[in-house]
């Protein structure tokens, strides 16, 4: 049990260390600290301050765990702070959660991520991991006793706190889904027909035809339907009658749109 | 009439088929009153629009709309068998609920109810990045929400950059930006979706 509780230390370093470096580096990511749940705390305008004063305690807490692997310097320091940090970052994302849903948790990068079940978590497996390292107090280099169980350790840890964390589905899980739908048939696919009306308006509203009248219409599209090689688009036009457009159904050819207006023979109630 | 007879004598006075006296093709429009439709002056935007409307509908009652606005106030929408209803596609009045959201622009009676020309029920156009294709869905991605689009077999259009409106969606890709327009399913996070625009932001 010592080696996995002496990775501890080093894991949240790493994470620690990471989050600090984007608070403290990235500019983008100070200046989105206005859209983060901190917002919410500390008001809009001090936020990137405050933002980049999170960053510095981060990586303070980083330097003392790190620090732990001193021979005079206990383990337990950096181990308590931790402690202290995952549990003030729950709090925060539970009061975000709260008070402030639609806001993004700002936690490990730049890129905005709603705060969901992930974030929290991420949140408790590093209160998790602190909690551990204080109590077994052992300090980071006895993990070198055994170091390849030490490392398979930090990898499995550092996997689960990547797949918890929203911020870094653009790097792995929209690439392994984009590989899913490249492998097996896109699950779109069979759903093609051959005319949106989308299309026939876009067309439609390129036409002389349209020019002509465009100014006339009251109403967007009444009804429509195919007729052989046409389709047939009615709108109302401001003296109440109707405006009939046949444009060619399946090629592209706006100046062969025609255009008819009727004026209606019975008014029909609706 | 019915509507079938309606939609052949249409289709004969466009197509011309058929001799119509009623089809006059441009006879009643005029050029002049074209240019005569009366404008809200664009420097004063504070001025609200009289001929608009916004809200969600609390009440149907014959052909009258009761319209609850988003500010609060009240709206009676008059809807003719003039008015084009959208609601996913172009629809008819049965297909309005109380409930629906909707936006409205006609004409402003003395009696103070909008004569509608045009509703589009529920429509929502918005950015959003796609996080998953599955199955007649999309997952999106909304200033942190998530939202449920639904792919409608024979409704749902895409445009990929500037290439022609297509019924074809295997084009679209995760992690991809998009715009969709749609129409909102009342009280849920699910779209129909309507017509996605894809790669026209950058992303």
């Amino acid at each position: 049990m010592t080696v996995p509780a002496a990775v501890q230390p080093l894991l949240l370093a790493l994470v620690l260390a990471a989050s600090a470096r984007v608070k403290l580096t990235s500019r983008t990511a100070r200046s989105r600290a206005t859209g983060t749940a901190l917002a919410a705390i500390v008001g809009k305008r001090r936020a990137p301050l405050a933002y980049g004063m999170v960053g510095g305690v981060e990586a303070v807490v980083a330097l003392a765990l790190l620090a732990g692997g001193v021979p005079v310097v206990p383990q337990r320091i950096g181990a308590a702070l931790a402690v202290a940090a995952s549990t003030a970052f729950v709090g925060y994302l539970g009061y975000a959660r709260l008070f402030a849903p639609d806001s993004s948790c700002g936690c490990v990068s730049a890129r905005q991520a709603p705060i969901r079940w992930r974030s929290f978590a991420r949140a408790v497996l590093l209160l998790a991991a602190s909690v551990v390292a204080l109590v077994a107090g052992t300090p980071w280099p006895a993990a070198v006793a055994r170091p390849y169980l030490a490392v398979g350790v930090l990898v499995v840890e550092l996997a689960a706190v990547a797949l918890l964390s929203p911020e870094l589905d653009e790097r792995w899980l929209f690439p392994v889904r984009r590989l899913v739908l490249r492998v097996r048939p896109h699950p779109l696919a069979g759903l093609a027909y051959d005319l949106p009306l989308a299309s026939t308006v876009r067309q439609l509203e390129r036409s002389p035809a349209y020019r002509e009248v465009g100014g006339r219409l009251r109403s967007d599209v009444l009804d429509h339907w195919d007729e052989g090689e046409w389709r047939i688009v009615c709108y109302r036009t401001d003296s109440a009658a109707t405006a009939v457009f046949a444009v060619p159904r399946l090629r592209y050819d706006p100046d062969s749109v025609r255009v008819a207006v009727v004026t209606d023979p019975e008014p029909v109630p609706a | 009439m019915d509507a079938m007879d309606r939609r052949r004598l249409l289709t004969s006075a466009v197509l011309g088929t058929a001799g119509l006296a009623t089809a006059t093709a441009l006879g009643p429009l005029s050029p002049e009153p074209a240019h005569a439709s009366p404008a809200l002056p664009a420097t004063e935007p504070v001025v609200e629009d009289p001929n608009f409307a916004e809200g969600r509908i609390t009440g149907i009652s014959g052909t009258m709309l009761l319209v609850t606005g988003s500010d609060t106030v009240l709206h009676r929408i008059r809807v003719t068998n003039g008015t084009s209803i959208w609601k996913l596609y172009p629809t008819t009045f049965d297909a309005v609920d109380v409930g629906d959201g909707l936006y409205a622009r006609g004409v402003r009676m003395a009696d103070g109810t909008l004569a509608a020309d045009s509703l589009w029920v529920n429509i929502v156009s918005m950015s959003v990045q796609i996080t998953a294709i599955g199955n007649g869905w999309l997952h999106l991605d909304h200033d942190n929400k998530r939202i449920v689009g639904r792919v409608v077999p024979g409704r749902t259009a895409a445009v990929y950059r500037d290439a022609p409106t297509t019924g074809d969606l295997s084009k679209l890709r995760v992690g991809r930006h998009a715009h969709i327009i749609g129409a909102w399913r009342p009280d849920t996070n699910e779209v129909d979706l309507a017509t996605v625009y894809a790669g026209t932001v950058a992303g």
